[in-house]
């Protein structure tokens, strides 16, 4: 898994380092799993991914800030809007389960949505702030 | 349960091993206590990177990763004061399986090594 995820992980780095300013990359590989953290600029927003992977899953949260307040965020923790969005009144059978959703303007809102990749995201952010 | 691992050593280096016992059971020890210090390390680490977050969080993963899924106060809460709690759940979920994983590791290592009763 490693040579795989670290060859993964060194897309993402090389990508953010053409699409972010002052990027700081750091990548934490085990034999059982990678987490990868990065943070950069892009114009004047703040960027933030976080990935991590191991054999069975896959973890994200990708977020745009600005001024420290969230201008959209992407990630597939459980939380339990999304989860109530998802499942309805059976949601917390579902703790357990990763569900990707979109965060709006100051976390005001959330939508479900298809699962993210990091490459995506830095190849998207010129759409998500028009989007926001 | 055992396996034979060859491995080749400098001349020297087995002349001098000699002078304090049989190479093959130092060399097992020396193995045995490198995967330990390995497997300990590992546990630290991981477990010093859970305290900030439970610092951080006032709680353990378990019930942080409850409340997140199930309180609708709470993460309404977290949402205002912490916003990219996110950020900071994923990575807090992967140390928390880390020292699992890495616990499970080192009892096997002790078990063989007859430090541990086995646990069934």
């Amino acid at each position: 898994m490693a040579a795989q995820t670290g060859s993964y992980f060194a897309r993402i780095a090389a990508l953010a380092r053409i699409k972010l300013t002052q990027a700081k990359i750091n990548r934490d590989i085990t034999p059982d799993r990678a987490i990868l953290s990065i943070q950069g600029n892009f114009l004047q927003y703040r960027v933030i991914i976080k990935e991590t992977m191991r054999a069975d899953r896959r973890r994200y949260a990708y977020y745009l800030l600005l001024n420290e307040q969230v201008v959209v965020g992407l990630d597939n923790h459980a939380d339990r809007n999304a989860l109530r969005q998802k499942y309805g009144a059976a949601f917390s059978s579902h703790i357990n389960e990763l569900v990707p959703h979109r965060h709006s303007r100051n976390k005001k809102s959330v939508e479900l949505t298809a699962s993210w990749t990091a490459d995506q995201f830095l190849n998207e952010l010129e759409r998500l702030i028009e989007e926001s | 349960m055992s396996a034979t691992l060859s491995i080749a050593l400098q001349n020297n280096l087995i002349e001098t091993l000699n002078l304090f016992g049989n190479p093959e059971s130092i060399a097992a020890s020396a193995l045995r206590r490198y995967a330990l210090d390995q497997c300990l390390q590992r546990i630290e680490q991981a477990e010093e990177r859970i305290a900030r977050y439970e610092t951080k969080y006032h709680l353990p993963y378990q019930s942080f990763k409850q409340k997140t899924a199930t309180d609708a106060t709470f993460l309404t809460e977290l949402n205002q004061n912490h916003p990219l709690w996110e950020v900071d759940a994923i990575e807090w979920a992967e140390y928390v399986e880390d020292v699992k994983l890495w616990r499970r590791r080192l009892e096997a290592i002790l078990q063989e090594s007859r430090l541990l009763p086995a646990s069934n």
